[in-house]
């Protein structure tokens, strides 16, 4: 059978009327796309449209039910991965697909060396040679587990770049795991691999990415192309919107206007704290903070500036090396958490699927374990009585929590999401220290949690907001403050800076 | 001399440790804690043994001794990487079949006599004064044993059959998405395991003790795995241990004989206190070795 784009091919990977079904669930229908050589081609969509399932297809995890997939002129199937990657498809995993225990060489070995031997130096050199050309800085000899997200990612593209004839690169919501800084990089490197004629399936449902590097755009939509368009054709952003959202309004997020005058009460305050990390080193030296009713406190800083021990600080979960900790005047000490939860405080760890999450329990037990008020019936619960009790709360409900009998390893990472919000929510803190609420979540939820944490906060919750995304910082705060170079800095108000110059601060310090 | 002596035994004692826990080593690098391993040595002592007394030749013996151990630990591997069951408890059964079955093949040989391996002085090094007698006077498998031991790191650390082996261990996923099977790699990590440490009891039989005695490992197979886990998973480390427990057996054989007046169930238990001493002192490192793979099993997520 001749194609009739035999001669020339201008396109890398053609697909036709994909369609995987899972069952009764048609994950994918009839979907259509082409990746060209030296393009970005950007598939939108939200959680659960059905981006996976068609990379999945495309890099040859799922064979498809329906449809066909072109490359070099002829029809071919790319099942089981192997074979794609001998047609030279590489997937950048959003869950890495390396070994920790490993160095980065020997996780690049063994994907890229064929025979038993492995030739270091060589290896060594094209390790060196395609990060120093692509901006993809990673140390060949170090461990895995010494590395960032952002360094593994890097490692991963690396490993995909070095694998032999490669031409096409999947990169599964690649900015997810990095900090704003990185994504520049990201898309400068992005840039300079479609320069060389890569071609790049890049799947987001980041729509300035989208914006701001794509050359074509398939928009997904409950597993059907909703949208597609090209930059000569002009991207439009509201039209990317609708097409991923469909008829679900979007209500954009309103802040009201903060009362000035109204001087509202001091809720916590830490007077010239030191906190130390995991081994004993200083990672906040001698900082001021205050937080006062119904008040949101941005903080914003690069990625392992102290956020974590901060949060950790200020439930208890971690002393204070020194320095006073005060909540509603009265002083805490640190290493007494179940202190801090009764005085009001609520948290919400910034990796929820490991810290807060036991794998078997199903969502009512979670919320029974962290303590939700519940009613006995002779000597057990009465787990009915919860149940609806759960599942009648203003909280459950505004945040489409999960059917509570769902286990939570089952659950998708937006679904853990909300269940350890509405499990903080549900205590009515007085407090609330909440890290990065809007992380892997779609603009729907996103948008559903940030005006939910408005909300709280106008009810008089004093909210500790821990974000990489400064435009939600922006968009929340009362007031920011900044962790750079062991200091606290700040507080700033949003209205007298801007992204600029927070963002300086976020790199240089004070001296900013 | 007696520390000469000590320490000549340390080594000629901790031989076949050392051989089970270089193979135990593989086998849990590769994600399979091998439990079974007392069993391997059991079976490949006895299996040395008989097919010395037969064909009058200890390297047949070995090799058959080496097979012995790999079929044992074919049935762990089985159970555990094809069937799923779990690790630890498939583990200590096939090391009480080993016990069991070799104490009941082995009655008609406990009354054998065999000339097996003697110790091969190496001309010029040997004469080395104090040293010489301590490192160059041995038995074959000895040396060979101790040329193992860098072998083995560099396959592990330096080659990609060591990578492949080791991925087996930590990430399978990440090991199949490279089209390799893991399934297969666990099984020649298991299999080659089994076969050191039936080569570990051979060098008991054949070069230790001259001898078949129903249950003549006395724990060596056990102590081996220990060693490995307090090793850090290092060959080098593993052998380290292997000798320190060779010493601490031969150190209980010479005050025996010095006839100290000590109860000699004290001195049984000398050995396994100073090893268990050791792992003690060794430092608690900041990241752990532990293959991720093996720390699931050791987490009670069991299979294979």
């Amino acid at each position: 059978m001749v194609h009739p784009d035999v001669e020339s091919y201008p396109y890398l990977l053609k697909a036709q009327g994909l369609t995987k079904r899972f069952g009764s669930l048609t994950a994918n229908q009839s979907i259509q796309l082409e990746v060209k050589p030296g393009s970005i081609h950007a598939i939108l969509g939200e959680n659960g449209a059905g981006k996976s399932t068609l990379m999945k297809m495309l890099y040859g995890v799922y064979e498809p039910d329906e449809g066909e997939i072109w490359m070099d002129g002829e029809t071919v199937s790319l099942h089981p991965p192997t074979r794609a990657r001998a047609k030279g498809i590489g997937m950048v995993f959003q869950d890495f697909r390396v070994i920790p225990a490993m160095t980065v060489l020997d996780n690049i070995a063994l994907s890229v060396e064929k025979g038993w031997r492995i030739r270091r130096k060589s290896l060594r050199n094209r390790i060196v040679e395609v990060s120093s050309k692509y901006g993809l800085a990673v140390d060949p000899d170090a461990f895995v587990w010494q590395l960032d997200l952002g360094q593994r990612q890097r490692l991963e593209i690396v490993k995909v770049l070095l694998a032999p004839g490669t031409r096409i690169i999947i990169f599964d919501e690649p900015t997810s795991v990095l900090v704003p800084q990185e994504v520049e990089s990201f898309l400068q490197m992005l840039d300079l691999l479609r320069r060389d004629g890569y071609g790049i399936l890049l799947i987001t449902h980041k729509i300035n990415e989208v914006l701001a590097c794509a050359d074509q755009v398939t928009v997904l939509r409950s597993g059907r192309v909703s949208h597609q368009m090209s930059r000569e054709e002009g991207l439009d952003g509201d039209a990317l919107i609708s097409a991923m959202l469909g008829d679900k309004a979007l209500k954009p997020v309103l802040k009201p206007a903060p009362n000035s005058s109204e001087v509202r009460p001091e809720v916590l305050r830490v007077e010239n704290g030191t906190i130390r990390g995991d081994h004993g080193e200083e990672v906040l030296a001698d900082f001021q903070l205050s937080m006062r009713h119904g008040e949101i406190v941005g903080v914003a800083g690069i990625s392992g500036s102290g956020q974590r021990e901060l949060a950790e600080a200020l439930f208890g979960l971690r002393k204070l090396a020194s320095g006073t900790l005060t909540v509603h005047g009265k002083p805490l000490r640190g290493g007494d958490v179940r202190a801090f939860m009764e005085a009001g405080v609520s948290f919400v760890s910034e990796d929820p699927i490991k810290e807060s999450v036991i794998p078997g329990f199903t969502i009512l037990e979670h919320m029974v374990l962290d303590g939700i008020p519940v009613r006995n019936k002779g000597v057990g619960i009465d787990w009915r009585h919860i149940r609806s009790e759960l599942e009648n709360s203003e909280e459950a409900k505004s945040l489409a929590l999960a059917d509570a009998g769902r286990r939570a390893d089952q659950l998708s990472g937006g679904n853990v999401q909300r269940m350890v919000l509405s499990r903080a929510l549900i205590r009515k803190p007085d407090i609330l220290i909440i890290s990065y609420p809007s992380r892997g979540l779609d603009i729907g939820t996103t948008l559903t949690i940030q005006q939910r944490l408005i909300e709280l906060a106008e009810r008089g919750t004093a909210i500790l907001l821990f974000s990489e995304d400064l435009d939600e910082l922006f968009k929340l705060s009362d007031k920011l403050v900044v962790l750079a170079g062991k200091r606290l800095l700040g507080p700033y108000l949003p209205s007298e800076t801007d992204k600029a110059q927070i963002g300086a601060r976020m790199l240089k310090g004070e001296s900013a | 001399m007696i520390t000469a002596d000590i320490l000549t035994g340390a080594i000629r004692s901790g031989t076949s440790v050392m051989l089970a826990s270089q193979g135990e080593l593989l086998s849990e690098r590769a994600g399979v804690i091998n439990l079974g391993t007392e069993g391997s040595v059991l079976a490949g002592a006895l299996g040395a043994f008989a097919t010395t007394v037969w064909t009058g030749s200890p390297w047949l013996g070995a090799l058959a001794g080496g097979v012995c151990g790999l079929l044992l630990s074919a049935i762990h591997a089985f159970l555990v990487i094809s069937r799923g069951a779990n690790q630890l408890a498939t583990g200590l059964t096939i090391m009480f079949l080993g016990i069991g079955a070799t104490s009941f093949l082995g009655r008609d040989f406990v009354s054998e006599q065999i000339v097996g391996f003697n110790p091969v002085a190496i001309p010029v090094l040997s004469d080395i004064p104090f040293l010489g007698d301590i490192l160059f006077n041995h038995d074959p498998l000895t040396y060979l044993s101790v040329l193992l031991v860098p072998c083995l790191w560099y396959v592990l650390f330096r080659t990609r059959i060591g990578v492949i082996l080791r991925s087996a261990g930590e990430r399978e996923e990440v090991l199949f998405a490279s089209g390799i099977n893991p399934k297969l790699v666990r099984y020649l990590a298991v299999l080659a395991g089994g076969f050191l440490a039936g080569v570990g009891g051979a060098q008991l039989s054949l070069a230790f003790t001259h001898s078949w005695v129903e249950n003549m490992a006395q724990g060596r197979g056990v102590v081996a795995v220990a060693l490995v886990i307090f090793a850090s998973w290092l060959p080098s480390r593993a052998m380290l241990g292997a000798y320190l427990f060779g010493a601490a057996q031969a150190l209980q054989l010479t005050v025996q004989q010095q006839g100290l007046g000590i109860s000699p169930f004290f001195l049984f238990m000398v050995p396994y206190v100073l090893t268990l001493v050791a792992l003690l002192i060794v430092e608690r490192r900041k990241h752990s070795n532990t293959p991720e793979a093996l720390s699931r099993v050791l987490a009670g997520e069991g299979g294979g």
